[in-house]
């Protein structure tokens, strides 16, 4: 990753779209405080973020960032309902509140009936809704998905794309990572990156909207 | 929040029951062991300590043989090539500070009752009225039922506690007929019980005829008993006594052909004894409990390389180092305390069985002592030996960086 420039705005739906390792996956961990550039600035919501201690990036990741991954990443041995749960517990909720919170984002994502069923007990469609539901438990301001239709079939796949732009449209900042220039045209702009650089930038369908 | 780190890592632990399981089994050996040895070696001291509580301070015990192995217990008299005579105990009477003294003579001998033969400690004691005021005031010479040897009496024996209850099949009691070394004696009385085997398992004749049955000369003794008077320090007293008989024996300080004991020094003899084999007991418990440690250490790494993408998904979510740090930590900690917890409940009852079986075998006094800050010392000992050996797994889990935790690199 070099000579990258990225600005995202608040309410923006980009997918950074490219061929694997164009280092779009790398460009969104850092933004999500996963990853600290080697070299260069971050800023998020006027804040360097790349001169953070982990202590605060992980602040930033449990307030104002919802992930939601490729593999799912749901911790296998808590249920649909604790996973939701869980990030709040990192931000100090009170028992109560994790539980409705958790509940309503459950029924939100369309899985009241599952709530307390294992990851491995829910098919990939649903497991990717807890993670959803999850990624919006603290109410951030920025959803980072990274190829969330990537191990899902196409039916599936068109599902979680709706609950992302049901979330847009309410509001969220959504950052979306594909190699699949159909899925990425969905969104309301699409950066392609090659090598690490933005080789193109342009309005995707959903521009309008 | 601390609270619920605490409950995500019971649940952690809860997923992995049979590892969990394995690795408190290391920390519960190591807690029984020290908990056991502790209860037991501090009942044990307190039986000691009560015993000579009981036998007064103001005793001392002289015995043949110089310092060595011969002899801190009068019973080992008999093996030791040195001897004792009236002579000397005239020479202890001289002496000031003496209340009163006398001799006895202590052997191993056939007992036939009932048409069979056992085995068991001979007393032979002086019945002449002087000695008998002295014995009388010895603990482990009481009776229960019947009466004391009359002045110059022959012919008639006291039966110890166990040997009258449980010597023979047939009960001993008071006017039975009994054999020493194939000589007739009557038995005159029962001795009070005293629940120290060795002085329940004796019978007590008069020492003339104990001389004369097992060889002895007919002016020896093998232990020679003092009482110190009132205002008197025993061991002054007992410093005293190896001087005159020095001087009567005509030998240097250090090559003694007898021994002088005071109650005192006894009772630290057996204290420091038993205070040396503690310690080595603990000690080897102490080691178990180092490797329960390393075994908590262990299953910890394994653990934190098993979950790193877990962790990654936590720091992903919001979880600080500390939050990870801590939860690893409660996890090892909680491994070691259960393992406290099951250590010390299986280390009382292995301690109470011990009681129970020192009863069983005629040692009433051996009462387990359960100490309150023994137990709960070993809990918080526990407690740290998993977290301390939970702490670098810990931190190298805290310590993952975010993006490789997630790649589960």
């Amino acid at each position: 990753m070099r000579g990258l420039t990225l600005e995202i705005k608040e309410g923006d739906f980009v997918a950074v779209m490219g061929p694997s390792g164009s280092g779009k996956s790398t460009a969104v961990n850092m933004i999500g405080c996963l990853d600290i550039p080697s070299k260069g600035k971050i800023y998020l919501d006027g804040e360097d973020i790349s001169l953070m201690t982990e202590s605060d990036l992980a602040q930033i990741r449990g307030k104002k960032i919802g992930f939601v991954f490729q593999q799912f990443n749901l911790i296998p041995t808590l249920t649909a309902l604790e996973n939701v749960a869980l990030p709040m517990v990192f931000q100090g909720y009170e028992k109560e509140e994790r539980i409705k919170r958790a509940s309503d984002l459950l029924k939100l994502v369309g899985l009241e009936e599952r709530m307390n069923h294992r990851p491995t007990e829910l098919s990939g469609g649903q497991q990717q809704r807890v993670a959803i539901a999850r990624a919006l438990s603290n109410d951030p301001q920025i959803l980072l998905a990274d190829e969330p239709t990537g191990n899902l079939d196409q039916k599936t796949g068109k599902e979680i794309m709706n609950l992302l732009f049901d979330l847009h449209r309410e509001g969220k900042t959504i950052v979306m990572v594909s190699h699949d220039a159909k899925l990425a045209e969905h969104a309301k702009r699409v950066e392609l990156l090659i090598d690490g650089k933005i080789v193109k930038s342009y309005n995707g369908k959903n521009h309008t909207k | 929040m601390i609270l619920e780190y605490f409950k995500i890592a019971i649940k952690n632990l809860f997923n992995r029951k049979l590892r969990s399981l394995l690795t408190i089994i290391g920390i519960v050996i190591g807690i029984v062991a020290v908990v056991g040895l502790i209860s037991v070696g501090q009942g044990m001291q307190n039986a000691i300590n009560e015993q000579f509580q009981t036998v007064g301070q103001d005793r001392i015990v002289v015995t043949p043989g110089g310092e060595g192995f011969t002899g801190t217990s009068p019973v080992t008299s008999e093996y030791s090539t040195d001897r004792l005579f009236e002579h000397d105990l005239d020479v202890i009477k001289g002496v000031k500070g003496v209340y009163k003294a006398t001799g006895a003579t202590i052997e191993i001998g056939e007992v036939k009752f009932d048409n069979t033969i056992e085995y068991f400690s001979v007393f032979g004691v002086p019945t002449d009225s002087e000695s008998l005021s002295l014995i009388k005031t010895i603990d482990f010479f009481l009776i229960e039922d019947g009466r004391e040897f009359g002045n110059g009496e022959t012919g008639k024996v006291i039966v110890g506690y166990k040997v009258a209850l449980e010597g023979f099949d047939k009960e001993i009691r008071k006017g039975h007929r009994l054999k020493v070394k194939g000589d007739d004696f009557k038995v005159i009385a029962l001795q009070k019980k005293t629940g120290s085997p060795i002085h329940d398992n004796m019978v007590r004749i008069p020492i003339d005829e104990a001389r004369a049955l097992f060889d002895r000369a007919n002016d020896e003794f093998t232990t020679i008993f003092i009482k110190v008077g009132a205002s008197e320090d025993p061991a002054v007293v007992a410093e005293d006594i190896k001087k005159a008989m020095r001087r009567d024996h005509g030998v240097k300080e250090g090559e003694e052909d007898f021994k002088v004991t005071t109650s005192v020094q006894l009772m630290e003899g057996f204290n420091n004894i038993l205070n040396v084999v503690q310690i080595v007991l603990i000690g080897i418990a102490g080691i178990s409990l180092f490797v329960g440690g390393i075994g908590i250490m262990n299953t910890m790494y394994t653990s934190v390389l098993q979950r790193r993408k877990e962790i990654g998904i936590m720091k992903s979510i919001g979880a600080t180092n500390a939050a990870i740090l801590m939860i690893f930590l409660f996890e090892s900690g909680v491994l070691g305390i259960i393992g406290g917890v099951i250590g010390v409940i299986f280390g009382l009852m292995l301690s109470k069985g011990v009681e129970l079986a020192a009863s069983l075998a005629g040692v009433d006094l051996l009462k387990v002592y359960v100490s309150i800050p023994l137990v709960v010392s070993a809990l918080i000992f526990s407690f740290l030996i998993g977290a301390l050996s939970g702490f670098m797994p810990a931190k190298q889990a805290s310590n993952l960086q975010p993006v490789d935790a997630l790649r589960g690199l």
